[in-house]
């Protein structure tokens, strides 16, 4: 039986890491290899730095930073309490209502951009009234930060969900019975101890934000300034020289990557804090 | 055979690919329809087609400059520009004066299009004209809410009611409902002129030609006109030194 056991032990594992190690070769160098390629031909650029630091560059990305972190503010404030609700109730309502927070995954960005002018548009649903207070939404930045709510929601719905899913009922029926209030209770037990999936589904959802192009063509509009976000930017860019785009596509990349660089290790501080 | 061609031809080119089909039966025409100068730099990067029809002769240039032509270009069309207005705006946007008012929301196509780039060059002639005063460029300028990647997106977003109006060729303005158009005066339109030419790509070159030559046969020069567009343009016309002029400085 032992001999058996050993024989067992020594087989399966190596082939399943020549198969984990080829399979991660692959995928490492399938992704690395544009993203590396785009940083090479873009460093070759003379001009690299007077295009990185250029009017049209910074405003672009100025505006990136600002609609998506506007963005951000607005999807955790509505998306955590919904969330929340989604966690715990049992409601066959909220079971419907579940299905919802998936559907602007399944639509392709450019349509998600026209359902949102059938809604808001000048003509639309509710846009036609809001037109004739003197509101109007398309083209304007608040269209940009309503495009990219739309399309990042669920990325944090989904995650900030599983999380307080995790979150054992137990633990706040103990603390309701040592008389803290429901207030104090999510914000002292649940949401600390759902935080790590919160701030994977933020980052996530902000990744989703910032790169967000054809729902925010399609209703925001392409204006430097107001609406140019960077990937509206790097495609305006894509039209007159390729140089330009390959600097600005850099830009973006690099600093997304910091961006989620540093959400990650403050997910990691506050795992490890909480362990 | 492929042909990448200006977006403002995709009506007048699908009708002219069906005749020429129906004349040679042994070719089928496939149809890529955008900007002109997306589709440039498409090619630019290795798309592979047999024709390119640009939208301006500066499109066709660059193309030639990156060496994707086997041959010169040849001219089968022109086209002018006219102010699409859509039907809600109608009331208040009812003459080019108009356009530079206030609270008016124009659309441009980009300036790198030639649907863009004619649009400003026209913007440029009515502000130079007695009638429109310095100031009326500039404050047309500030009503554009947004720069489209080709002209349908301009003449779509006029349609749709969200802008009030924009710059569009002749030709694209019967193709949609709820848009009215005003027309521009002569001296401040431009003559656009549309080339076409065999790729280095492409797979049949003499049968790149046969196309060629069919669309500036009579047959479909009546197609492209019923749709809009001018006819085969004569040699060195004042209007076309006019838009050299303004390439050149561009």
């Amino acid at each position: 039986m032992a001999s058996i056991t050993r024989r067992r032990s020594i087989g399966l594992p190596n082939t399943g890491a020549g198969m984990g190690g080829a399979a991660t070769l692959l995928y490492v160098l399938f992704i690395g290899l544009p993203v590396g390629a785009l940083l090479f031909k873009a460093g070759q650029q003379e001009s690299f730095f007077t295009t990185l630091t250029s009017g049209p560059a910074l405003t672009a990305m100025r505006l990136s930073l600002v609609t998506s972190a506007i963005s951000m503010v607005v999807i955790v404030l509505v998306g955590t309490p919904f969330a929340y609700l989604l966690a715990r109730s049992k409601s066959p309502l909220l079971r419907l209502i579940d299905t919802l927070v998936e559907l602007p995954l399944v639509m392709p960005p450019v349509v998600a951009g026209v359902a949102m002018l059938m809604a808001f548009g000048r003509r639309g649903v509710l846009g036609a009234p809001l037109e004739d207070l003197g509101i109007t939404l398309p083209f304007t930045t608040a269209a940009v930060i309503m495009a990219q709510v739309f399309v990042a929601s669920p990325f944090f719905v989904r995650a900030a969900k599983l999380g307080f899913q995790s979150v054992a009922k137990d633990h706040e029926d103990i603390s309701r019975t040592l008389g803290v209030s429901p207030w104090c209770t999510f914000w002292r037990i649940t949401l600390p101890l759902a935080a790590p999936s919160l701030l994977t589904g933020l980052a996530l959802s902000w990744a989703r934000a910032v790169s967000e192009f054809g729902a925010t063509i399609m209703f925001a509009g392409n204006l430097t300034g107001k609406t140019q976000t960077m990937p509206l930017a790097i495609m305006s860019a894509m039209e007159t020289s390729l140089d330009t785009a390959l600097v600005l596509s850099v830009l973006l990349v690099l600093g997304s990557l910091t961006v989620l660089a540093a959400l990650g290790y403050f997910a990691q501080r506050h795992w490890q804090g909480e362990a | 055979m492929t042909v990448f061609a200006a977006a403002s031809l995709t009506q007048a080119f699908t009708e002219v690919g069906d005749a020429f089909e129906e004349q040679h039966p042994e070719y089928s025409i496939r149809l890529a329809f955008d900007g002109s100068q997306r589709l440039r730099v498409q090619l630019d990067h290795g798309a592979v087609a047999d024709l390119f029809a640009s939208a301006d002769e500066r499109q066709m240039d660059l193309a030639k400059e990156s060496g994707l032509l086997v041959s010169e270009a040849v001219a089968f069309a022109t086209n002018s520009l006219v102010v699409a207005v859509s039907s809600r705006a109608g009331a208040h946007v009812d003459s080019l004066i108009a356009l530079a008012g206030d609270n008016v929301k124009l659309v441009l196509a980009h300036p790198e299009a030639p649907a863009g780039r004619y649009a400003l060059a026209v913007i440029d002639l009515l502000a130079k004209s007695p009638d429109f005063g310095p100031g009326y460029s500039a404050r047309l300028l500030e009503n554009v809410v947004s720069q489209e990647p080709n002209v349908r997106g301009v003449l779509q977003k006029v349609a749709l009611g969200e802008a009030d109006a924009g710059f569009v060729y002749a030709s694209d303005a019967s193709t949609a409902e709820n848009v009215s158009t005003l027309p521009l005066p002569e001296q401040a339109n431009i003559a656009a002129i549309y080339p076409v030419a065999v790729l280095r790509t492409a797979v049949n070159k003499m049968a790149a030609e046969e196309f060629i030559q069919f669309l500036i046969s009579p047959r479909s020069q009546s197609i492209l006109q019923d749709h809009g567009f001018g006819p085969v343009p004569s040699k060195a016309g004042s209007k076309s030194r006019r838009l050299a002029g303004a390439h050149r400085e561009s």
